[in-house]
């Protein structure tokens, strides 16, 4: 949950008591937003680098000032608005674009927008990571209350293709350490490696074949079954032979027909 | 044994001449009457593994049951009516058309047998594929409760056939259904719209 508020800094607290009181709470409390917010012309430096010190997750009264909820609509009400303005703030508070291919469903919305988190252009990098890193994080959490089926898309392979698609670089290295890093379920992990393959980026798809072909040695089997899935998903000839070094390793004659017929698909 | 009700197909299907021999086939096919469910984790149905000394071969490992996800305690399963050109490919097409993308698909395949042998409950009430006649051919396994579920999973695991089509083998089917008039691409999710073309 997103909360706005001001902070201690004296410096710059008149400006900030400003954009919240006169600006963003009007706007946060439903009400119409001024016309000169709808002029083309209407984008802020200002705002732009303002909006990201002022939203936290904490929800307790600072200095005198009940921070102010951003509700959760807040980003589709105003992610597509005339305003670039509006636009702006919109896409600050949240650090991702809507993909406008992708109709959700209002109880649909990513998870990546319920978390407090900004991931601003202009942060410094360590910043833009550790913040990737949490967003990474509430997707995983979020995630063990999802039920995952073939073919269908889920909050976190939603989360994963717009943050790859919009961080590339810098996510595939928080996505490299989390994967790394403490244990994901398999339930999880064969969505995320299911999506890994599935994505369409030039960009990120070495990465993404490298990481697939180093799950096809997992000691659990519904991981290695994933993996070999998102490689064929991945529809990538490199892969082959690793299929065949995995097929000479499997133990099990069925999960080896499975191997197989993904060998055959990309030889195809 | 409890009684089983089997399937028998109507006698205005026969053929004008049948013989003895096509009403044995008949009388065996409702016998053997083949349905299908969708699963996800193919890897959870095997046999046990060396590792997994603890699952007896008539078992199911507990973590299959996520697909046998019921819904009002009813699971959804397929019939294939090969008679009345309701194939299992038909069917699987069918499923798969009505997803968000086209991706692999997990399937059990089995005889209807098990459910009379179980005693299971069941309704016949319209499926939610793009393709009516497949539609038609579904059926609400009934009044679920967590031993029969486990039962009916063990059981399917232990005597049905668990298969697997790659994506691009699920494709072909999709196109296959599209091309002899089972299913109406317009209707299709925008990933799978764009991946059949």
């Amino acid at each position: 949950m997103s909360y706005i508020t001001t902070r201690s800094d004296t410096r710059y607290e008149p400006r900030r008591r400003y954009l919240v009181r006169e600006l963003l709470d009007p706007l946060l409390s439903g009400e119409h937003p001024p016309d000169e917010w709808m002029r083309a012309d209407s984008t802020s430096p200002l705002i732009g680098k303002m909006v990201p010190t002022l939203v936290d997750d904490d929800p307790t009264p600072r200095y005198g000032y009940e921070p102010a909820r951003v509700p959760l609509s807040f980003e589709w009400t105003h992610a597509n608005s005339t305003s670039p303005l509006l636009r702006q703030i919109s896409s600050t508070l949240v650090g991702i674009d809507l993909i406008p291919w992708y109709q959700l469903e209002p109880q649909q919305e990513p998870v990546i927008a319920t978390t407090s988190l900004l991931i601003s252009e202009l942060a410094a990098p360590d910043v833009q990571r550790r913040i990737l890193s949490r967003t990474l994080d509430a997707l995983l959490e979020s995630a063990k209350e999802e039920r995952f089926e073939d073919g269908m898309n889920s909050n976190l392979s939603v989360g994963l293709r717009v943050l790859l698609r919009k961080y590339s670089t810098d996510f595939i290295r928080v996505l490299e350490d989390r994967l790394k890093g403490p244990k994901i379920s398999s339930r999880i992990l064969t969505e995320v490696l299911h999506t890994l393959g599935d994505i369409e980026d030039a960009t990120t798809k070495g990465w993404r074949l490298a990481t697939l072909v180093r799950f096809l040695a997992s000691p659990s089997s519904i991981v290695r079954d994933a993996a070999a899935t998102g490689l064929a998903y991945l529809d990538d000839k490199t892969a082959i032979p690793y299929l065949r070094e995995a097929i000479a390793r499997e133990s099990s004659v069925a999960f080896r027909e499975d191997l197989r017929a993904i060998v055959e698909q990309l030889s195809a | 044994m409890p009684p089983c009700i089997y399937i028998m197909p109507p006698c205005e299907e026969r053929t004008e001449n049948q013989t003895w021999w096509d009403f044995f086939v008949s009388f065996w096919m409702a016998l053997m009457a083949r349905f299908v469910r969708k699963l996800d984790y193919r890897r959870l149905w095997e046999n046990p593994r060396q590792e997994e000394a603890w699952l007896d071969i008539q078992d199911l490992r507990a973590d299959a049951l996520r697909d046998l996800a019921t819904e009002d305690n009813k699971l959804s399963i397929y019939e294939v009516d090969e008679a009345e050109e309701v194939s299992l490919p038909r069917i699987l097409a069918a499923l798969a058309a009505k997803r968000d993308n086209v991706a692999k698909l997990d399937f059990v395949h089995f005889d209807f047998a098990i459910v009379g042998e179980l005693g299971m409950a069941h309704e016949r009430v319209p499926g939610d594929t793009f393709d009516a006649a497949v539609n038609a051919r579904h059926l609400d396994l009934v009044q679920l409760t967590a031993k029969r579920l486990a039962d009916f999973g063990a059981r399917i695991r232990a005597a049905g056939k668990v298969e697997r089509y790659q994506d691009k083998t699920v494709e072909r089917l999709i196109r296959d259904s599209i091309d002899r008039g089972f299913l109406d691409p317009t209707r299709f999710k925008p990933g799978v719209a764009r991946r059949i073309g």
